[in-house]
């Protein structure tokens, strides 16, 4: 639990720099300004933007120290009270530093001299990559948003014709599969089909944005309140969630009430697809609903007790309130592999078995 | 020469048969009518023909460099696909052909740093796509064995794509699309005409090898799956069979050279009368080595169904995500195995699974001629009611145990390694369907 003025002592205190330090730079402000700044923006992204941001204002030079550096900022990012969703800060930051270790490995005199001469070398190269990361932070923003696109083009193939598809939450890129759905695409007729809309009390205002943009774009859109989805599932032919974090298992967790639509689906056998960016994948393995294998990730579901207002949520400092109250407000499910038919990623159309074996080939090859 | 295909019959052989003698063009559009005509037709038949039609454009069109030959092939490819677009088998080989090219070309290309200095590259590391093997390479003789294939690079191809998002865009074209284009790293040193011409001709011998392996893996494909057959099928078995293929047949004569087990042969009825001389060459060799085969009617199987131990089934084609294209009726039968939990076991060669993801599920269903059921003769009925016969079906994944390809025996979830070692993502990617998609989308240019 490294927490920031401890942190902040060792730096200043021991001639090694541990944890470089990065001035008065602070990631969570960071990962969260740029999150309300640019509403297209996914979590895994921000955290690599962030941590980039990080890296520019560090003085780290040399591969060890940008490498405990990214090390340390991530863990702060995620271990951070004020971060809604750790999960996918920490999918985003182990991506971004496999990137690192990979860049590093594919540097070609990394095989040759072992000698001093070529270490330093290898930091010169190192900067190359450095400078590239900088320079290019916006262009991977772009790029991630672009991934919407292509799994747009690939998920509009699999609406058959005259339709019925289920959705729920806000989830930007089944938003935009929709949307382009409806549109003509390099003289492919537009997609015929209608959408039931689960609204959510809880989360009303963002039901009715996503409503309103899909009628905006021309589609006759159903709402149902969350208790109506297994009462329409006979009329529905396929539904389409989104994810905020894809796990290692090739599961999903995303917005509460995903885990349930999943079931529904599966039950009376329509296809449940799901439309992430391979972005969101990571090594993360939720067991059940209640332990996600993520330290720290506690949302306070089950609240049981006997008088009607309640405070006590278990947590001992300040710290974990806080997290749990902003966790308990924009709470998540874990959707597990076996009810998703199929992902719809910016590579394809992938099994859950295929992620799975994705996320090795990410991270231990 | 064209004129006087009216006069016989068209079938593959007479259509292999008369490839040399008509230029390719032709050729293509002959084989377009006789997909369209279902002159050819099967995944065996529509494979080869494709195979064979890819290999004159590569042996005998003009071609300069790799774009011109990968447009080409996929210009031939999408027309082929476009023409009978139900045949999964057609873009499956165009794709095997065009990642053919593409592993061809890369090749020469590594072939040609080394023989050359390296170029003088504004950037300090080299571009990771092109030249993985680079190093190695730079110590070893001028022709080395063979660059890794796709399949031992395999994990880093399929991750390296990911981490495209992080890449640098003037280091690592971002889709490798431009990474097939040989000019790029000849170097200013020496001219560009000469090393182009000396790779055309040594690529064109290359590709035309491939393609000789992909023809006669097709080739191979029912003995290699044959050898599993006594794997599978164990003495005493009672086995479910459903209009065998030839593949089904020869993997069940296979099994009855060692085994002594009981085949129930399920036929349509309405192709009952036909079945005698199809299934003669089976029923023979099955009896002669003490098997039995009882011919059933399809119509009462699931009261064979408590009998039976494995269902056997031929796949018309394989999708991505393991679903199967059978012939009509064989999904009824995996169903009602599935109820009584019997294992559904798939043969087809590797070349009938298809990466297409884009394939909506009412065109995996293929519609024929009804007049096995409905006599054209009868007029009043056939102006009246609207009779569907369908050739082909789907069954999803889920029904299915497992799959038995040339490669051995897999299960759904491996499937798309299998695709991976065998065709590459921007040939996956690459729309051959294009407007034969959509039902009311009409003919590609």
């Amino acid at each position: 639990m490294a927490n920031n003025d401890a942190t902040a002592a060792i730096s200043g205190q021991l001639p090694i720099r541990q944890n470089p330090d990065v001035g008065s730079f602070d990631i969570v402000a960071t990962y969260h300004r740029l999150l309300a700044d640019d509403p297209e923006l996914t979590m895994p992204m921000a955290t690599i933007e962030a941590l980039i941001e990080a890296l520019g204002a560090s003085s780290a030079t040399t591969v060890f120290e940008t490498m405990k550096l990214v090390e340390a900022q991530s863990d702060r990012l995620w271990q951070s009270p004020l971060v809604a969703n750790p999960m996918a800060v920490r999918h985003g930051s182990d991506f971004f530093k496999q990137y690192l270790v990979r860049e590093l490995r594919q540097l070609p005199s990394s095989t040759g001299a072992a000698s001093g001469s070529g270490s330093r070398n290898e930091d010169q190269q190192f900067e190359g990559i450095r400078q590239h990361l900088l320079r290019n932070a916006r262009l991977f923003a772009t790029r991630a948003k672009d991934a919407r696109e292509k799994i747009a083009a690939e998920g509009r193939y699999l609406i058959p014709d005259k339709s019925i598809i289920l959705t729920h939450g806000g989830s930007r890129v089944v938003g935009t599969l929709l949307g382009r759905a409806v549109e003509r695409v390099n003289g492919d007729p537009p997609r015929r089909f209608k959408v039931i809309y689960v609204i959510s009390e809880s989360r009303q205002t963002e039901s009715d944005k996503a409503v309103a943009a899909l009628r905006s774009k021309g589609i006759s859109v159903a709402t149902i309140p969350e208790g109506g989805v297994a009462h329409v599932m006979s009329k529905v032919d396929l539904v389409f969630i989104g994810a905020e974090v894809i796990t290692a298992q090739g599961g999903i967790l995303s917005r509460l009430g995903t885990y349930q639509i999943a079931k529904l689906a599966k039950i009376d056998g329509k296809p449940c697809y799901v439309a992430a960016e391979q972005h969101k994948l990571g090594q993360t393995f939720p067991v059940d609903q209640f332990s996600f294998n993520c330290r720290g990730f506690q949302q306070n579901s089950l609240d049981f007790s006997k008088t009607t207002n309640s405070g006590s949520s278990g947590a001992e400092t300040e710290d974990e309130k806080r997290a749990v109250e902003l966790r308990s407000a924009t709470p998540l499910d874990y959707t597990p592999p076996d009810l998703i038919t199929t992902f719809i990623c910016d590579h394809g159309v992938k099994s859950t078995v295929a992620m799975e074996h994705q996320v090795i080939d990410m991270f231990v090859s | 020469m064209a004129t006087q295909k009216g006069g016989y019959t068209p079938s593959l052989e007479k259509f292999l048969d008369s490839l040399k003698s008509r230029p390719v063009q032709a050729s293509v559009e002959l084989l377009i009518s006789l997909l369209k005509r279902r002159q050819i037709k099967g995944s065996e038949a529509c494979a080869t023909a494709t195979a064979h039609i890819l290999l004159q454009v590569v042996a005998r069109d003009k071609w300069t460099n790799v774009d011109q030959l990968l447009g080409r092939i996929q210009l031939v490819g999408r027309k082929l696909v476009t023409a009978q677009p139900h045949e999964l088998a057609t873009g499956n080989i165009v794709r095997r052909v065009l990642g053919l090219i593409r592993d061809e070309a890369s090749e020469e290309r590594n072939d040609a740093t080394t023989d050359s200095p390296r170029p003088a590259s504004p950037s300090p590391s080299p571009s990771a796509s092109a030249s993985v093997p680079a190093p190695s390479h730079a110590s070893s003789p001028p022709k080395p064995a063979r660059p890794p294939t796709l399949a031992s690079i395999g994990s880093f191809a399929r991750t390296q794509s990911m981490f495209n998002l992080l890449s640098d865009p003037n280091l690592f074209p971002p889709t490798g699309s431009n990474a097939s284009t040989p000019g790029q790293v000849s170097g200013a040193s020496t001219p560009i005409l000469n090393p182009q011409a000396t790779n055309v001709s040594a690529l064109r011998s290359e590709v035309i090898d491939g393609i000789q392996e992909i023809m006669d893996e097709i080739k191979m494909v029912d003995e290699q799956v044959q050898t599993y057959a006594d794997i599978f099928i164990h003495p005493g078995d009672y086995i479910l069979v459903y209009q065998p293929s030839r593949t089904v047949q020869k993997f069940l004569t296979r099994a009855a050279l060692k085994r002594k087990f009981t085949v129930f042969l399920a036929i349509d009825p309405s192709s009952a009368t036909s079945s005698e001389a199809l299934y003669a060459s089976l029923l023979k060799s099955m009896a002669s080595n003490g098997s039995s085969v009882i011919t059933v009617l399809n119509a009462g199987l699931m009261a064979y169904m408590s009998r039976v131990d494995k269902v056997i089934l031929g796949a018309r084609a394989i999708t991505a995500q393991g679903g199967v294209i059978v012939d009509s009726g064989g999904a009824a039968i995996a169903r009602a195995a599935r109820e009584r939990r019997r294992t559904v076991i798939v043969l087809g060669g590797v070349y009938k699974l298809s990466p297409e993801s884009k394939l909506l599920s009412e065109s995996r269903v293929e519609w024929g001629d009804p007049s096995k059921y409905v006599s054209f003769a009868d007029g009043s009925l056939v102006s009246h009611v609207r009779v569907k016969n369908a050739v082909s079906e789907f069954l999803p994944a889920d029904q299915v145990d497992t799959y038995i390809t040339n490669l051995g025996a897999h299960a759904q979830e491996n499937l798309h390694t299998i695709i991976a070692d065998h065709y590459k993502e921007e040939d996956i990617n690459f729309d051959l369907y294009g407007k034969a998609q959509r039902i009311s989308g009409g003919e590609i240019e």
